[in-house]
């Protein structure tokens, strides 16, 4: 099967999911549209980590200004949501280059130590700088309709729209880009950078620019989500929120873009009915989940079938 | 006589702190085919890795066509025509035979160049870097490390653990590389009676330093070098 075939199999499994939710969960679209923004959070962190093997713990770091870069574009530029999604990109982007220039000569722990130390920076110019960012208030603007015509309205109908379109065009884009010979560099460097120095691959700045396209695609999120809830916060910027990325892919699988949207599926899903279940003790329930798919299923739930077939056999 | 494709001086390296290479001279002539072989741990790796700036180099100089490459790094030093061919393969397994050779493409060169070379590597193109046959993987390392267009082509024990059909197979492909005239190839060889078969010169290096340097026809002149400094004498292999 072609590679362009195969990504169109996708972006029509895509739709159809899309359509599951938005039929299925009628009455929930405002959470349906966090799975389909954390889904491509998932995906740029997936193109970071999981193919280029950057080790990280701050990718909220890219989200979060890609977050406050379009609700800043939307109040004193203009409020078109289509130029506060570029406008995210090209922050979270910038953010990502201006950091990996030291982030890329970091290796191992150090390299998440670092990655962390970023996040928790931009977490307090945000809060210092308040006059900006609007501080610990949060900043709060009305994105206008989209290409014009669309505007968001109560229900969320539109937003879960607008998010599920975003979400195909960076699953495509990712798809072309992991297939690319830039992709394919990418792997290898996960495999052996020693290896890619050697048939002439420059290893440190094809990392910097993997991080930075990686850092593009999460202030895409970022920006996403600040329009499709009208605000922003410091919470972006969350230690959490790059640590439950990672718990997503590690649960769908690394390296492979249907193990970010799966892994963020089912997290997602299974974090909305544990806290409804229980609000105290919901973490619980997803450190249990993680730990028994890590045990079982080291390679993530996208290798669930193949093991399964495994067993079957024996 | 003209001026070595690769000139070291005096070269002290090895990893980390550890020295592993001792004070090593040498010339690399175009087109000369070097066998540089040694007992196990005598630095002949290492020697290859330094060249291809992948170690810690202490002190020394290194020269590539009369130019210092002592601080480049290591990709440039592959722009530039060096390749390695290392002993571990290092075989991207997540990617397949197409694409391991893809991420080595540089220049005008081309998959089918690969192909041609190796007619094997076609028929498992679309197989996965782990589900080869050592035979295989090794011509698939060649292969990627050939896409980078190099001069000097340096091959780590390729024939170690193969088959003797695959082993046949490799060497004529090194001989035609070697006749074509546009690479030079410092073979290193377990196999000793094939790799001085093969160079016409070699270096026999003992714990890291060079024992013995000469021309294919001292070396055959005088069996007792290699039992002395290999223990191996060509008889034997």
């Amino acid at each position: 099967m072609s590679h362009t075939l195969k990504t169109a199999l996708g972006v029509i499994a895509l739709i159809a999911l899309a359509a599951v939710g938005y039929f299925g969960l009628a009455d929930n679209l405002a959470f349906m549209t966090q799975v389909v923004i954390m889904m491509i959070f998932v995906l740029s962190l997936d193109y970071v980590l999981g193919y280029a093997g950057i080790s990280t713990l701050g990718h909220a770091a890219m989200f979060g200004t890609g977050a406050y870069a379009a609700a800043i574009f939307a109040t004193s530029v203009s409020s078109d949501p289509i130029l506060g999604i570029l406008a995210g990109a090209v922050a979270g982007g910038a953010i990502a280059l201006l950091s990996g220039f030291v982030l890329m000569r970091a290796h191992g722990l150090t390299l998440l130590m670092l990655s962390i130390a970023v996040t928790e920076v931009l977490h307090e110019l945000a809060n210092k700088y308040s006059g900006i960012t609007g501080g610990a208030d949060g900043l709060s603007f009305t994105p206008g309709p989209i290409l014009g015509r669309f505007e968001f309205d109560f229900a969320g109908h539109i937003a879960y729209i607008y998010s599920v379109c975003l979400l195909l065009l960076v699953f495509i884009k990712l798809r072309v880009l992991t297939a690319s010979p830039f992709g394919l560099a990418a792997r290898g460097i996960r495999e052996s950078q020693a290896r890619m120095r050697a048939i002439g691959t420059p290893v440190y700045w094809r990392m910097l620019l993997i991080y930075t396209f990686g850092g593009a695609f999460a202030g895409v999120a970022g920006a996403l989500s600040a329009q499709t809830t009208a605000l922003v916060s410091l919470s972006v910027y969350d230690f959490q929120l790059s640590a439950g990325a990672v718990l997503m892919l590690i649960l769908g699988g690394t390296g492979q873009l249907w193990g970010a949207i799966l892994g963020t599926m089912v997290y997602m899903t299974v974090h909305q009915i544990a806290s409804s279940v229980d609000p105290f003790n919901w973490l619980f329930i997803i450190g249990a989940m993680v730990l028994i798919v890590v045990y079982l299923v080291p390679n993530g739930l996208m290798a669930l079938p193949a093991l399964l077939l495994r067993w079957r056999r024996k | 006589m003209t001026e070595p494709l690769l000139r070291l001086r005096n070269i002290r390296a090895g990893y980390g702190r550890t020295q592993i290479v001792n004070d090593i001279s040498l010339d690399i002539q175009q087109g000369e085919r070097l066998a540089l072989i040694g007992r196990n741990g005598m630095g002949k790796t290492t020697l290859l890795a330094t060249i291809m700036g992948l170690t810690q180099l202490h002190s020394g100089k290194m020269e590539w066509c009369s130019q210092s490459i002592l601080d480049m790094p290591t990709h440039r030093r592959a722009a530039l025509g060096l390749g390695l061919v290392p002993q571990t393969r290092d075989i991207f397994k997540s990617l397949s035979v197409e694409e391991n050779i893809i991420a080595g493409l540089r220049g005008d060169a081309t998959l089918e160049e690969a192909y041609a070379l190796f007619p094997r590597l076609k028929e498992r193109r679309k197989n996965g870097g782990g589900q080869l046959s050592g035979g295989e993987q090794q011509m698939l390392s060649i292969a990627r490390t050939l896409m980078g267009r190099p001069k000097l082509l340096m091959l780590d024990e390729p024939l170690e653990g193969l088959a003797p059909t695959i082993c046949d197979m490799l060497m004529g492909v090194f001989e035609g590389l070697a006749k074509a005239g546009a690479t030079t190839i410092i073979l290193v060889e377990q196999h000793a009676d094939l790799a001085v078969g093969f160079a016409d010169r070699v270096v026999i290096l003992d714990t890291g330093m060079i024992a013995y340097q000469g021309t294919t026809a001292s070396i055959k002149a005088d069996h007792t070098i290699l039992d002395r400094l290999v223990g191996v004498g060509l008889a034997e292999v």
